[in-house]
């Protein structure tokens, strides 16, 4: 193989999204892009597809759903993301309920905006 | 009497009475076991045999020659001991541990496989039983058709004359089917436990999911600063109220966690209290019920605490003062951080003299800890569901503190939430 290519577009952040449900994925970019302009968004809709990604590019913030579909599933990203260089605190996963996770992990639960945004533009000043 | 006679009895009940002469038994419905010669005046009557016995399961215990030295109590049935006012006996062997002297009733049992003297059978349909609400078959964990028949067969066997009779009673496999069906049920719930766990946790995923996207959604418009005049406001409405119905997902689904003891908190130490505080006067800052929210933050408070949790708390009791206020009023809600001695700190809510309060029966009824429980006036002034209130009260127990409300109806409530620096280990 020829290594592993990690492009970073110029200084534009570039973020990647990971939902199992498409639809709220296109709403999830959207609403980035209104938070965050003049950042590069991906999306990915499995977790094979986002590790594939992480593995072919270097992100500034990932941001992935934990159950996709099973409990858990998201952990395996962040596990991805963490090897490949992304610091812990540029890592964040949402969940729709209350799991316990590690302390490592910045949870944020799915609906809360405020608590998105604000983690959000911490990761990315 | 042998293992093998024993394994006969207790699995081809029929059987071992198959082998007593016709002659024997005398079988009525409804005729007294006096009628029928059995004199309990003179006998002692013995319940407890092998395990189809409705008082208790019992097991037979044999020695390496395959002979009968002991019966075992595996579990007696306490509905049955509550129904005749007698303490419920220890489980365990009978020969050490009971009223009855297990040598001397052993060669009485051995009489009674050979040749019992009478035997009375009497056949009960098992809801006309149960229509006793004080039978003892009424097991809690027992789903006996209602075509079930009770079958008991009562054995004398003469004794000497200076000595009692001895009356056996077998009775068909109640017991056994309460017992099996007992590890059955458990067996059942703890899956319907775990289902109900997963389904719980599917459904807040899948319902959180859109209430999101659709928040997102509007997100992004009322961010648009070319907006017409009143939109942004109705679409922030319209956003509050799906987040509020998101977090309402939740907290169902975290009561539901706590109520089985499966939710875990996820602590972190060094915890600048101070900032949770300021972070809920913040977000109720531009809320149009309130009038004033006075923030008095000790900034000097650390502790180990899930930030999440108690946020979620603080943000549950500011949204309450400023939904339960006094009619035609906004509420003037108070939030204080304080220091309560070196273990405690403090976070208190208080929203007189706006607010709406409560009386004394309300309190003792939140306090009891009903979900979905609200007071009435409460019911009259907004929408809610009550399972904030108990959430809160959970999530602050779990942290190992406490709430307590202090309250007058008409002027308002003062809701402190007390909170160790440092929880204890959890055993």
């Amino acid at each position: 193989m020829f290594g592993r290519k990690k492009n970073r577009l110029n200084n534009t952040p570039s973020v990647l999204l990971v939902d199992d449900d498409k639809g709220q994925l296109d709403v999830f970019s959207t609403w980035i892009a209104a938070v965050k302009p003049n950042t590069h968004i991906q999306t990915a809709s499995s977790v094979q597809e986002a590790l594939n990604l992480i593995d072919s590019q270097r992100f500034s913030l990932i941001i992935s759903d934990y159950s996709m579909p099973h409990a858990g599933a998201g952990l395996d990203i962040f596990r991805a993301a963490h090897q490949s260089g992304v610091p812990k605190s540029n890592f964040i996963m949402l969940s729709g309920t209350s799991d316990a996770l590690p302390d490592e992990i910045l949870l944020i639960s799915k609906g809360d905006l405020a608590a998105l945004e604000s983690a959000i533009i911490q990761a990315l000043p | 009497m042998t293992n093998k006679d024993w394994a006969k009895l207790e699995s081809d009940m029929p059987n071992f009475f198959d082998q007593i002469p016709e002659e024997l038994y005398t079988e009525a419905q409804g005729d007294s076991l006096t009628q029928a010669g059995f004199d309990f005046s003179h006998a002692a009557r013995l319940f407890f045999f092998i395990s189809p016995s409705p008082i208790g399961l019992h097991e037979p215990i044999f020695d390496a020659q395959q002979t009968l030295v002991d019966i075992k109590l595996l579990r007696a049935n306490s509905a049955w001991y509550r129904y005749k006012s007698s303490p419920l006996p220890e489980d365990g062997s009978l020969a050490s541990k009971t009223r009855f002297k297990f040598e001397e009733l052993l060669p009485h049992l051995r009489k009674c496989w050979d040749k019992p003297d009478r035997v009375h059978t009497q056949r009960f349909d098992i809801s006309e039983v149960l229509s006793d609400p004080n039978s003892p078959y009424q097991f809690p964990d027992s789903n006996f058709t209602s075509g079930y028949q009770l079958v008991s067969h009562w054995i004398r066997i003469s004794a000497a004359e200076d000595r009692s009779d001895l009356i056996l009673e077998f009775s068909n496999d109640l017991d056994r089917a309460a017992f099996e069906n007992y590890a059955d049920q458990g067996r059942q719930l703890e899956r319907l436990l775990t289902q109900r766990q997963q389904w719980l946790g599917d459904a807040s995923h899948e319902l959180r999911g859109p209430l999101n996207a659709a928040a997102m959604s509007l997100n992004v418009v009322t961010r648009r600063e070319d907006l017409p005049e009143g939109v942004p406001a109705t679409l922030r409405t319209a956003e509050r109220y799906l987040v509020q119905m998101s977090d309402l997902v939740r907290d169902m689904f975290d009561t539901a966690k706590l109520e089985q003891d499966a939710f875990e908190l996820a602590t972190t130490p060094n915890i600048r209290v101070h900032e949770i505080v300021e972070e809920i006067a913040e977000e109720f800052a531009a809320d149009h019920d309130i009038l004033s929210l006075r923030s008095v933050p000790d900034r000097s408070i650390t502790a180990t605490l899930d930030r999440d949790r108690i946020r979620q708390v603080v943000r549950n009791l500011v949204s309450n003062a400023a939904k339960y206020r006094q009619e035609a009023k906004q509420a003037t809600i108070a939030l204080t951080l304080r220091r309560a001695g070196d273990t405690y700190f403090e976070i208190i809510v208080d929203d007189t003299p706006n607010g709406l309060g409560m009386n004394d029966t309300d309190l003792e009824a939140l306090n009891s800890e009903q979900p979905f429980w609200r007071a009435e006036a409460a019911k009259a002034v907004a929408t809610g569901t009550g399972l904030g209130v108990q959430l809160s009260r959970k999530l602050v127990e779990r942290s190992g503190g406490e709430i307590i409300y202090e309250s007058e109806f008409g002027v308002g409530t003062t809701v402190t939430v007390r909170l160790p620096y440092i929880p204890m280990e959890s055993p």
